[in-house]
């Protein structure tokens, strides 16, 4: 929706450093985001479910 | 005498009436609740009562006979069937931050003022237009159904700036249209509407949502929630009849994306650090993510829930972190989101933690009130769903691999001085031009993209900035990861070392 991004004009401002090991930290990070399209049956047997009510009909 | 009919519903005989602004709406529209409803009954229609008030709502304009699409489908499919005599019409309200006699006496000056113009017809959407930008808060359907009247209520985000300080963006909404009295309103925001265990529950309401922004980006039919239920339904039934609906599995949600003729794209991410940036990028790319979310109550019962996410709440109360040498990810800053829960209201603040690995949302009960220290329910993200346009074959996994692998080259660089902040989102072609030329300092940029490059209809965008300068790695969305097409690097810098090193790399041409 927005068509000017908002944080180019907010100073951003970070904590610390890079860790000593970055390099092996990236290599776990891309490790764990690679394995998020991996899905099993189960994955979409999922019951979404829940009530405004607090009811719960159902367990998985 | 017996009646059938909703009595409260039916109340009023004036078709349109300006009223002031009342923080409890549903004592205002005369609701009752349904003999042994729960107590939080009219918990939404609270929410949006309280919210209304933070956006300093002062006027309501309220329409006794709207006829709305979803109701009147909803009505066809199941409520027209019942013993109950349900009206096929309901009612709005729109909301605006300006005294009831400025608003009324505004609606008749937009049209005076126009009607004296050359071009009246232009003249009074312009018109119409700086007055909402101004006014407009939203507006709201209220369903004839006393036990769920929370209908299509499209509502103004909150601002871009929160009491703390820190930023909130909200690049999953759109614009809407709103016709009253001969004047066309528009608001920006994301359709919300409550479920009401008849045709919808939080799966079916959560896809409403996020169809709502599809819609914006292609041509997705109609999909009102009797249709999404009995699409979703169609070929699979694990859990019995369609309706009442008592929620959808997530296969049954992904059936339903693809009867509109989008792709589902279904990513599980196993942890808290894989979680962020996907989530941050599918929001910031406007795809209105559906997150289905888990939680065990206190009775060891577990449940799955799906909101649909609008926005996000930058930095505070946690700052990001170098994740290479002075390089860092716009998701690190990412400390809350705003999600349209069924079971809540809109834009409800879900903020983000990292509990035992995995990606946590803190976010209010569904029976807090207004004066009660609000308690949290706290859900574990398992999986997020986006309706994608077919021709996005990129997964944002594949996406962000990249964003790292280009990371880990520019962090062993010995030039990075300055602090770099990256992040990555999909595009429309032409929405991504605009973007780039309205930055003000790169207004030739477009023209020079077009001259040298076709674009893919999505373009998927690795960013990197430096102070004020962009560099974009451009990428072909309907290339795959082992075929990756890279279309070109664009940068706003005229000298930049880091820009012709990512085009080497990328084998693409450097356009500047």
């Amino acid at each position: 929706m927005t068509d000017r991004d908002p944080k180019a004009s907010y100073t951003f401002e970070c904590e610390g450093q890079a860790p000593e090991n970055w390099e092996d930290q990236l290599q776990v990070l891309a490790d764990d985001v690679a394995s998020s399209v991996i899905l099993t049956e189960e994955d979409y047997a999922v019951r979404v479910n829940a009530l405004d009510d607090g009811t719960i009909l159902s367990f998985d | 005498m017996l009646s059938t009919m909703a009595p409260s519903f039916l109340s009023t005989n004036k078709l349109f009436e300006y009223l002031h602004f009342d923080a409890d709406l549903p004592k205002a529209l005369g609701l009752t609740p349904p003999p042994f409803s729960s107590s939080s009954t009219y918990h939404q229609l609270l929410y949006i009562s309280r919210y209304l008030q933070q956006l300093e709502c002062k006027t309501v304009l309220l329409e006794s006979r709207y006829v709305d699409r979803d109701y009147m489908e909803d009505h066809s499919v199941f409520y027209s069937r019942s013993l109950t005599g349900y009206p096929n019409y309901c009612r709005r309200l729109h909301f605006f931050n300006e005294a009831k006699d400025a608003v009324e006496a505004e609606f008749v000056k937009l049209l005076q003022e126009a009607a004296g113009d050359n071009e009246p017809e232009r003249a009074l959407r312009r018109k119409s237009r700086a007055f909402s930008a101004r006014a407009y808060l939203g507006f709201c359907v209220i369903k004839p159904l006393e036990g769920s009247p929370v209908g299509r209520t499209v509502l103004r985000p909150y601002g871009p700036k929160a009491d703390d300080g820190s930023l909130r963006v909200f690049d999953s909404t759109r614009l809407y249209q709103a016709h009253v009295a001969g004047l066309e309103l528009t608001v920006a925001g994301l359709a919300f509407q409550q479920q009401d265990v008849g045709v919808s529950a939080c799966a079916t309401t959560a896809l409403w949502s996020s169809l709502h922004k599809a819609k914006d980006l292609e041509d997705v039919g109609p999909a009102t929630p009797a249709q999404i239920t009995s699409l979703a339904s169609r070929f699979s039934l694990p859990f019995g009849r369609s309706m009442p609906s008592e929620g959808l599995s997530v296969d049954q949600m992904c059936q339903a994306i693809r009867a509109f003729e989008l792709a589902p794209h279904l990513l599980r991410p196993r942890s808290f650090q894989a979680a962020r940036p996907l989530v941050y990028a599918a929001i910031r790319s406007g795809f209105a993510p559906i997150l289905i979310i888990r939680r065990t109550t206190a009775t060891s019962i577990t449940t799955a829930h799906a909101v649909t996410a609008t926005g996000v709440k930058l930095v505070e109360p946690t700052r990001p972190r170098f994740f290479a040498p002075n390089i860092w990810d716009y998701s690190q800053a990412m400390t809350a989101l705003y999600v349209h829960d069924d079971r809540v209201g809109p834009y409800e603040k879900a903020s983000v933690r990292d509990a035992d690995g995995q990606l946590h949302l803190l976010m209010d009960e569904p029976t807090s009130a207004a004066d009660e220290v609000t308690p949290k329910e706290d859900w574990t993200l398992t999986h997020i769903l986006l309706p994608l346009h077919g021709k996005i074959r990129l997964s944002f996994s594949s996406l962000y691999n990249l964003l790292l692998r280009l990371t880990k080259k520019i962090g062993k660089r010995d030039d990075v001085g300055a602090s770099i902040a990256t992040e990555m989102f999909i595009l429309k072609g032409p929405a991504y031009l605009r973007s780039l030329g309205l930055r003000g300092d790169s207004a030739a940029l477009p023209g020079e993209i077009v001259k040298q490059l076709p674009l893919s209809r999505y373009v998927a965008v690795i960013r990197f900035r430096f102070s004020s300068d962009v560099t974009d790695v451009l990428i072909d969305t309907t290339s795959t990861e082992k075929n990756l097409h890279f279309l070109a690097v664009v940068t706003t810098s005229k000298a930049s070392a880091l820009a012709s090193d990512l085009a080497q790399w990328c084998g693409c041409p450097l356009v500047m």
